[in-house]
């Protein structure tokens, strides 16, 4: 038969009765599933307690010794990032993320992405010019994580991109660097945090959020790695031309 | 009282049997015939006929689980009689449930591909057991019991955008599991 409505209806119908009746009392789901989300939550709750006390109590002896090493840059919004020691822990959560506006762009790496389904694109259209070429394309897939595309560059140096797009409602995680130098900027609405690790490799972080209608949203996380030959504040530049 | 004692009630044609369904499973059915129709009086009418539609198939029939095999009764009842009423009439949970569905098959099958309701059946069955189980109770419940999201954000706590992110990718990828089916043609 044609898949219409109803078929799908009625094979969803015919599911195994005991998965059906194992999810049928709503007093009981409730308190199995409430409560974890409550401890959840608390737990949550409870490591950033942690997290804030830990990050005043250091900060004071960072900032001392920073002050007193002037290659250390540290331009960030207020409340997106913890220090830990000499590393610094972005909160990607608590980034803007809905563009002001998109201007999607055509090239031969936004080809290729859109080929594979991955659509609204935004990238620096400093790195979409005929000095950058895709060396290396891969694509894989996770239960988390709907789309994950690594792609190596090259220019006079290597760049990797990871582009993740999430269907989910998690935003991975924390971005934790050792970092040397490390600010924040706000390109077309979104935030972008560029950072410099210890070993001279820069990066670029920023995640977009967009409204797909009909109260879905798609998600997609940026990261650009530039292993060698771009300084801090050439990734800074870079970074300004996200849109 | 136990399933087996309500099914030998019926099989004796004693109207006790349906007291006694109704005692057991009143709640759960009024739940499913609401969450289809969003209407109380047409939800107690659905769940009545069901129970008449209970009492007309037992015997022959010997149904073991009792209550899935009354919810179903009391779904399908329920969606005829959705049916039935004039969209504008649609409740709210049940549209958009549909329209969910709806919208995933027209965008996601053409009309030349053929399946068989059993294997299909049989690549869902899968889909759901391959799932945690938190993510299987969202799945059941929303698909099968046609719960709202508001009534899911209850059960988990957890907000309805993210109910409804999570449910949209179980929805792209049962369909890729639709697809696997065997004996597909085209």
């Amino acid at each position: 038969m044609n898949m219409d409505v109803n078929t799908l209806i009625a094979a969803i119908d015919a599911i195994d009765d005991s998965l059906v009746l194992e999810f049928s009392d709503t007093e009981s789901l409730k308190k199995e599933f409430g409560q974890k989300e409550k401890r959840t939550t608390l737990r949550f709750k409870r490591i950033l307690l942690v997290a804030a006390v830990s990050a005043l109590l250091i900060a004071a002896g960072l900032f001392a010794v920073s002050s007193s090493d002037n290659d250390f840059i540290l331009d960030l919004k207020e409340g997106i990032y913890s220090i830990f020691g000499n590393s610094v822990s972005i909160n990607v959560e608590d980034l803007d993320k809905k563009p002001e506006e998109i201007k999607y762009k055509s090239g031969e790496m936004i080809d290729i992405l859109k080929k594979e389904g991955f659509t609204d694109i935004v990238l620096p259209t400093a790195m979409l010019t005929d000095e950058w070429g895709i060396v290396d394309y891969e694509h894989t897939r996770s239960d988390v994580i709907i789309y994950n595309h690594k792609i190596n560059f090259n220019m006079t140096n290597n760049c990797t991109i990871r582009l993740d797009e999430h269907r989910t409602e998690q935003t991975v995680g924390y971005s934790n660097s050792v970092a040397k130098n490390i600010q924040s900027l706000t390109v077309s609405g979104i935030d972008v945090v560029v950072t410099e690790l210890e070993n001279r490799i820069c990066k670029i972080d920023y995640t977009v959020f967009i409204d797909i209608g009909e109260g879905m949203f798609k998600e997609s996380q940026y990261r650009i790695h530039f292993q060698s030959g771009i300084t801090f504040e050439q990734a800074v530049e870079i970074a300004k031309t996200i849109a | 009282m136990e399933d087996s004692k309500i099914i030998e009630l019926f099989n004796a044609r004693s109207e006790r049997a349906i007291d006694e369904l109704s005692k057991k499973y009143g709640t759960k059915c009024m739940q499913v015939a609401y969450n289809v129709l969003g209407n109380k009086e047409d939800s107690e009418e659905c769940v009545n006929d069901s129970y008449l539609g209970v009492w007309n198939v037992i015997p022959p029939e010997n149904p073991n689980p009792l209550l899935t095999f009354v919810l179903r009764i009391v779904k399908n009842t329920s969606l005829k009689r959705c049916r039935y009423n004039s969209a504008k009439k649609r409740a709210d949970v049940h549209t958009q449930c549909f329209d969910e569905l709806d919208e995933l098959v027209s965008s996601s099958f053409s009309v030349e591909e053929q399946y068989d309701l059993k294997a299909v059946t049989k690549e869902i069955n899968d889909f759901v057991q391959s799932l945690s189980r938190e993510n299987q109770m969202l799945f059941i419940r929303r698909y099968w019991y046609m719960d709202s999201y508001a009534a899911l954000s209850e059960i988990t706590g957890m907000n309805e955008a993210a109910i409804r992110k999570r449910l949209s990718r179980f929805r792209t990828e049962m369909v890729q599991c639709i697809k696997k089916t065997e004996g597909v043609t085209a």
